[in-house]
């Protein structure tokens, strides 16, 4: 369905060029659901961003492809990507207020997009829109379609903007951590709704958050990033099962869980490194339990060890 | 054992003005009669969704936000009626961190300064003394000498907590007040910070009342834990009690919406219908009973008051008041 290969995002700042993405690769199957985690500044948003052409100056994609259905979505103009976004592609944001537009309602930011995609009379629009504004649980969708932004609660807005993402039935929805900002029964009702609304859609979902307990819940198969690059892609079971990445597993490690009670947490010593002073070799060496001299030079490659398992570490955990 | 801190009945209300004299329509309840005690050495969670009052309590316990009705002992005294350099001093006890170490630090004061600022605050020591303390806690905390020349901007987000965990130290507390002081750090830096929280309790014999809406990390670190709903307290108990046999369906449904590790996708529906109503209206009867599974006639009618149900277990629900007036009239 969707097929990455070789994604590179450079950002040029006053302080020189910054690679926030390297050389990523990956594809997501039809109906399938990819989650990406990773800690803060490891380059998974900016990830779908590139994808959505959502990249602006002083950023830009500087090699890679991305083929969806047949088409390189980083080869086309604005113009082409416009048709494109909305209708075969759609994204969500982790904080909606600040994703949809205060000063007009959610049924004219609705209708907006239909109108865009589709020739069908305004009508015509605003039916399918208090339809779908309705599929996804609002209550009386026929009052909340003249309603703006601020007059709904958190998760009436999550609604609201996945209703919107989903309007022309895009087959591929971003999801840049969604439940964020979200209390946890509100989450659950989220995700719940969302798992609902892809198998009515038959959708395929690249998830993206820092939450290894909502990824291990909602994700087919997880890939996990650090400092711009992959260290691991498995199917979810698998990965919290065995984790063969040092980084994947301390961190899985590092969160309390429910249920299992330990004295004292085991932590990743030291920090993420700057973007700005990678080191040669592997990003994660200075904070590798089990680092070699290898690791120091050269950077390793993500490579497949058992199937559909894929880890980059010249010394995997066992 | 006398409780290290007691409040009785603590009520937060905020006033709604509207209009060109600014009458008092009406008010948010924050805090709708909160009691509860901490023991010396315990650390005690407040967990509940946001608006349910919980940062309201800490705020309110240490009179930042000045409490409408009720009681705050700390040590058997009246905090609440304390005035002037009395309250002053008495704060020295009691000590805050907050979720936003970007905010709670003046990005124009350099480290050191922040640090020296509770001293100069209470008056406290000479100058060669503050640099010996400020330097012994900087090093406690997990940072280098040289970080108190350094200014806020300078520190990411894990190491601008140990600053102000730092901070929050330096007057030698009983009470630390901790509002949300992992959620906003990513996950490997939270069990740093988490351990670090852990360690100077028993090197300082602190006390913690620990606010968070992360209920498993109060799990990982909390003796008593309470929930909150709508500016009331619904269950407390013992870690124990409450993650092993939740009583309040509120807690119930709270303990079942938590994404978990490595169980898998999820296919059985948990999630509670409706969202949190606003505590200017709240509903009447149990604040709860709109979304409570198990709801039934009467629920609407009064509010449960929170019982005792088995030692160290309160809950606030009908579904246990017959039970335990059932025992007592055996």
């Amino acid at each position: 369905m969707l097929n990455v290969s070789n994604l590179e995002t450079t950002f040029h700042t006053k302080h020189g060029p910054i690679q926030a993405v390297r050389d990523v690769s990956f594809h997501i199957n039809k109906g399938e659901t990819l989650g990406i985690v990773g800690e803060s500044g490891c380059g998974k948003s900016v990830t779908s961003y590139s994808l959505m052409g959502l990249i602006d100056y002083p950023g830009e994609v500087t090699s890679g492809k991305a083929i969806l259905n047949g088409v390189d979505l980083l080869s086309l103009s604005e113009r082409e990507l416009q048709d494109k976004r909305g209708k075969e592609m759609a994204m969500i944001f982790q904080e909606p207020m600040t994703a949809l537009n205060p000063v007009t309602s959610v049924g004219f930011q609705m209708i907006e997009q239909i109108l865009r995609h589709e020739d069908i009379s305004k009508n015509e629009a605003k039916n399918r829109a208090i339809e779908m504004l309705h599929l996804v649980g609002i209550p009386s969708p026929e009052k909340r379609y003249d309603n703006y932004p601020h007059q709904l609660s958190g998760g009436m807005r999550q609604r609201a903007m996945i209703a919107m993402a989903l309007t022309c039935q895009p087959q591929f929805l971003i999801a840049d951590e969604p439940t964020t900002a979200l209390d946890v029964t509100i989450q659950a009702q989220i995700l719940e709704l969302m798992k609902r609304l892809q198998e009515k859609f038959n959708m395929s979902i690249q998830f993206i958050t820092h939450d290894l307990g909502v990824i291990s819940e909602v994700a087919d198969r997880v890939m996990v990033m650090y400092a711009g690059t992959t260290c691991e892609m498995a199917p979810t079971e698998s990965l919290f099962e065995n984790p063969r990445h040092p980084y994947t597993a301390a961190l899985i490690r590092s969160i309390p869980k429910l249920g299992q009670r330990v004295d004292r947490l085991e932590t990743i010593e030291g920090s993420v490194p700057s973007l700005f002073e990678l080191p040669k070799g592997c990003p994660f060496q200075n904070r590798c339990p089990n680092i070699r001299e290898q690791c120091k030079v050269e950077r390793p490659k993500l490579e497949e060890i058992s199937k559909g398992h894929s880890v980059a570490c010249f010394n995997p955990v066992s | 054992m006398t409780p290290l801190l007691e409040v009785k009945n603590l009520k937060k209300h905020f006033p709604i003005k509207k209009g060109l004299f600014q009458k008092q329509v009406g008010s948010v309840k924050a805090l709708d009669g909160v009691s509860f005690k901490i023991f010396p050495g315990e650390t005690v969670g407040l967990v509940g969704e946001s608006g349910c009052g919980k940062s309201t309590l800490g705020k309110a316990i240490t009179r930042l936000h000045e409490p409408t009705d009720g009681q705050i002992l700390f040590k058997g005294r009246d905090f609440g009626k304390l005035k002037g350099h009395e309250l002053r001093d008495e704060r020295a006890n009691i000590q805050m961190i907050f979720q936003d170490p970007f905010a709670s630090l003046d990005p124009r004061m350099t480290i050191y300064r922040i640090l020296s600022e509770p001293f100069k605050v209470h008056g406290r020591y000479t100058n060669e003394e503050r640099l010996q303390k400020i330097e012994k806690i900087i090093d406690i905390v997990g940072l280098k000498k040289s970080a108190l020349n350094r200014y806020p901007h300078e520190f990411s987000g894990g190491q601008r907590q140990r600053i102000s965990i730092a901070r929050a130290m330096l007057l030698n507390p009983e009470l630390v007040i901790a509002d949300e002081p992992v959620s906003a750090l990513d996950v490997s830096i939270q069990a740093q910070i988490l351990n670090l929280l852990n360690e100077l309790q028993e090197e300082f014999k602190l006390t913690y009342l620990f606010i968070s809406h992360d209920l498993s990390v109060v799990e990982h670190l909390c003796d008593r834990i309470a929930v909150m709903y709508l500016g009331k307290i619904v269950e407390m108990g013992t870690r124990d009690e409450l993650f092993n046999s939740p009583k309040h369906p509120y807690t119930k449904a709270l303990i079942r919406a938590i994404p978990k590790v490595g169980h898998g996708k999820q296919t059985e529906k948990r999630s509670l219908s409706g969202e949190v109503p606003s505590p200017v209206n709240p509903p009447t009867g149990c604040h709860f009973h709109p979304r409570c599974p198990e709801v039934f006639s009467g629920c609407d009618k009064a509010y449960p008051e929170l019982i005792e149900i088995s030692e160290a277990h309160k809950c606030a629900c009908f579904l246990y008041h017959n039970q335990v007036q059932n025992q007592e009239q055996l």
